[in-house]
């Protein structure tokens, strides 16, 4: 089996526990960890020991997203005008960075994903894309990817929630707590933090019971309604306005988080970003 | 007099009820009950003053889905493996399922499922395809197909539950009662149970005396409007697809599929043991991780 | 005018309604624009003796409202509101005929095309609502009901007091514009709107199913719709646009674009409607006893029908 740094994947009584493995950066998610989780979904797949995935996160958080760091981080977010990419292969990075989360949301397996604290941004994304969403009661779900002049590139979200709600968390920055999640059908149950361990394997054990066939057909059949409903067309979608995002005109005087962090460092600038911003409930 | 009898089918003035009528198999839908069911809903439509239907079951149950013996199921059930159909007639088995579903939730009327009971598999799929449902607390709703094998074939639950609550629900075959039912968006209302009858009665005479500020002639169009809008979301399109494949999941040639390979194998146990114990078999497994909802 | 041919029937769905309503050297009379900060911009509709109901003129103010917001480069947010009792009630049926605000009066001798024109306007008007490229929030009280609830539903954030009541019985489900499209969850789910016998949302309600954004006490309503404008206005312009651009398209993906236009058809229905002779005939009774008297008979033959049924 691989040799991952950044994750942690173990296979036991049929199901395949992923552990994101970078706590002291809170599963901030970098290139290297989408690699390993790219590579332990394909051995997933194919494993036909594995009946289906758990996904979580060590630590204090689920993930709180993409690793805003610049360093290693070419993959996970779109290119930086530094780096004076082609359309053409800005626009192949969209798609790939979309493609992700619709190839890990038709997994052939079913997937839970097991959500404690911080859940935002590609965080969000990857707990969203798994079939079932199960988290604690102090788990916080949201995305501050407009704040930077990053298009939210997860289009399933409206499908799962309306329009409004989406507009609320992705246009109006409003974090959810898990209680709001479960309401809006973002995702399955929130459960008190104790519990949420028991609660997750308990869900795993008996669809772990199933056979994998019936699993694969009877999940490609729910997503297919989704798809059919535009959620297909929606993925493809999302990156060609990605790149319409990244080549638009930046006025004098827009805040500018590359330039913050250069200035500040990673954490100041986090804070400049979200300072002008009320919070929302 | 009715020639009805694995139905009842009573139309007052502006309400028609169809009451399944094998309370003694907890209303299981075989061939019969479908295509008296089916004939029903055809002669409602051809009373032009009736508005509104409530499809309702004796006894016990509203439907604990379908009829599962392999007797008299040829339209409920996919061929039957064992007989070595061809492929054709299971695709116009899932042709006519879907076209048969479909038209329920397109039907002209306002229906109104009263679930009391069990209400599970193609019994669920019924209650579905009605504009509303309104049930008792302790009624039980679910979809147990995947434990046989079969993939879901009614495409309508992400419309009513969403994407999170499906897949909870139709990947690991659980219930929910009325109240949880309630809570997700399943159903419209759950009542005590002595109350149900009522509840019902009162929401139809409201739909159907006072329905909509154009009345029955804004009503019609309403409907037919919302259907083109399930169209231009995909629905048909989406139903299509889960038939075929609900019908080929449960082409199950033992050489071809997980039951040769060690998957659990209703119809070998409903053979040796009976149709009760394979249908316990089949959920033993689940029931410390997924516990039913007591009922009353 | 209807013409026989359409009502003046120029209008195609990509026309744009709000570019071509010229604002400058226009007064406003019927709504009230101002910049509360230089990113914000509150349109408030000021007919509160008329419920604020959409007639031509004031229609017309809006559509040049938002050209003129549009136009300046500082605005970001637009709060949209009602003055006096309600966010709005909808277009005025009291409205002189020749208007294109209420149904074509029989008089005029309207011609199928002549209603589809006019509704198609009427479709045209909501869309350039949606599709507007800055953030609106519509801020709501009391009635938001008809061609104002469509307008509010147009909107990216609906802030409302608990008590706010979207829809009008009767209507069946034809509310809340296109957040009831059964596209989305939970449109179509039975408990939250799809088999609501009801066509009446309260916000309370409407919050809980995620039709609308938040409720809040009458009192806070203001100073929540200048948070959340405060929130969205942090955001560069481009950016803003470019996402409208890509939830909307998302929208129409869903064929959100194609249902909404649909839906114009049922209006339609109205001018064709008759009524059964055991039914509560809305015109007759309209004319005799006013709107309420119409409900309330209506009300009154359920019961009568309940209560014979035992």
């Amino acid at each position: 089996m691989a040799n991952y740094k950044n994750i942690i994947y173990e296979i036991k009584d049929n199901i395949g526990w992923v552990t994101l493995n970078r706590p002291d950066k809170l599963n901030a998610i970098n290139d290297d960890m989408l690699r390993e989780l790219d590579n332990m979904f394909e051995l997933a797949e194919q494993d036909l020991d594995v009946k289906v995935l758990v996904i979580k996160g060590a630590g204090k958080a689920f993930s709180v997203g993409q690793d805003l760091s610049g360093v290693g981080t070419d993959e996970i977010l779109p290119p930086s005008p530094r780096r004076r990419l082609s359309s053409k292969a800005s626009l192949e990075a969209a798609r790939r960075r979309n493609r992700r989360w619709e190839y890990i949301f038709n997994l052939c397996k079913p997937t839970i994903a097991q959500v404690h604290g911080n859940c935002l941004g590609a965080g969000l994304y990857l707990a969203l894309a798994c079939d079932l969403t199960i988290a604690s009661d102090d788990a916080v779900f949201g995305d501050p990817s407009l704040r930077m002049g990053i298009l939210p590139e997860f289009p399933l979200l409206a499908w799962l929630v309306g329009v409004k709600r989406t507009s609320a968390m992705l246009l109006c920055g409003k974090q959810f707590t898990a209680r709001e999640a479960e309401e809006s059908g973002m995702i399955n149950n929130a459960v008190p933090k104790g519990k949420l361990q028991a609660e997750v394997t308990n869900m795993a054990k008996g669809i772990s019971l199933l056979h994998s066939d019936a699993l694969a057909v009877a999940k490609d059949s729910i997503n297919a309604a989704m798809e059919a409903r535009g959620v297909g067309p929606a993925w493809k979608f999302t990156s060609d306005v990605s790149l319409l995002m990244q080549q638009r005109t930046r006025r004098p005087g827009e805040f500018n988080f590359e330039n913050a962090r250069d200035k500040l460092g990673l954490e100041a600038a986090i804070e400049a970003r979200d300072k002008p911003f009320p919070e929302l409930d | 007099m009715s020639p009805y009898q694995n139905i009842k089918l009573t139309i007052e003035d502006k309400i028609a009820t169809i009451t399944l009528n094998r309370p003694e198999k907890l209303n299981a839908i075989n061939d019969a009950l479908l295509a008296e069911l089916m004939q029903a809903l055809k002669e409602i439509e051809n009373a032009l003053d009736t508005q509104v239907v409530i499809i309702k079951g004796k006894g016990s149950s509203f439907s604990v889905g379908q009829d599962l013996s392999g007797v008299d199921t040829s339209e409920v059930m996919p061929p039957d493996p064992r007989g070595k159909p061809y492929e054709s007639q299971f695709y116009e088995f899932a042709r006519r399922q879907f076209h048969r579903w479909r038209s329920i939730l397109d039907y002209p009327r306002f229906t109104i499922a009263q679930v009391h009971g069990y209400c599970l598999g193609a019994g669920c799929d019924l209650a579905l395809c009605c504009q509303t449902i309104i049930a008792s607390e302790d009624a039980v709703f679910g979809d147990p197909s995947i434990r046989m094998g079969f993939a879901p074939a009614n495409p309508l639950w992400t419309w009513r539950v969403g994407l999170k609550k499906t897949k909870e629900l139709l990947l690991t075959g659980k219930y929910v009662d009325g109240r949880e039912a309630e809570r997700i968006g399943l159903i419209m209302k759950a009542v005590p149970l002595e109350k149900l009858e009522n509840t019902v009665q009162t929401e139809a005479s409201t739909k159907a005396y006072s329905g909509t500020i154009g009345g029955f002639d804004l009503q019609a169009a309403w409907t037919q409007n919302h259907q083109s809008v399930f169209e231009l979301a995909g629905l048909s399109a989406a139903w299509r697809l889960s038939s075929n494949l609900y019908t080929l999941s449960a082409f199950q040639r033992p050489e071809r599929s997980y039951m040769g390979r060690g998957g659990f194998n209703f119809y070998k146990i409903r053979q040796e043991k009976g149709l009760k114990v394979a249908i316990k078999e089949r959920d033993k497994p689940f029931e410390s991780y997924f516990p039913k909802p007591k009922t009353t | 005018m209807p013409t026989g041919f359409g009502w003046t029937f120029k209008t195609q769905y990509q026309k744009n309604q709000w570019e071509d309503m010229e604002y400058r050297g226009r007064e406003y009379e019927l709504l009230i624009y101002e910049k509360l900060e230089p990113r914000i911009v509150r349109i408030t509709f000021n007919r509160p003796e008329r419920r604020n109901a959409l007639n031509d003129q004031l229609y017309n103010e809006f559509l040049a409202a938002l050209h003129q917001a549009n136009d300046d480069p500082q605005v970001r947010v637009l709060i949209v509101r009602g003055s006096g009792p309600c966010f709005g009630s909808g277009h005025d049926l009291g409205s002189p005929p020749g208007e294109e605000s209420p149904p074509i009066h029989p008089s005029l001798n309207p011609t199928l095309v002549d209603y589809y024109g006019i509704e198609r306007r009427r479709c045209g008007k909501q869309e350039d609502i949606l599709h507007y490229p800055k953030a609106i929030i519509a801020q709501v009280h009391g009635y938001c009901i008809g061609a104002s609830e469509m307008i509010a539903s147009m909107c990216d954030v609906i802030i409302a007091t608990e008590e706010a009541t979207f829809g009008v019985q009767g209507f069946s489900r034809m509310t809340l514009g296109v957040t009831n499209w059964p596209c989305f969850w939970p449109a179509e789910s039975n408990k939250f709107w799809g088999g609501q016998l009801s066509s009446v949302i309260r916000g309370k309600q409407a919050v809980k199913a995620g039709f609308i954004t938040k409720v809040v006490k009458a009192e806070e309503l203001e100073a929540e719709a200048l948070k959340w404008a405060r929130a969205m206005a942090q955001l560069p312009t481009e950016v803003i646009a470019m996402y409208k651009e890509w939830f909307h398209g998302m929208m129409d993906i869903v064929g959100l674009g194609a249902a909404h236009r649909s839906h114009y058809t049922d209006h339609l229905a109205l001018q064709y409607v008759r009524f059964r002779p055991d039914e509560v005939n809305l015109y007759k009774e309209k004319k005799d006893s006013g709107l309420k008297g119409f409900l309330k008979k209506r009300e009154g033959s359920a019961s009568t029908a309940t209560k014979a049924k035992g």
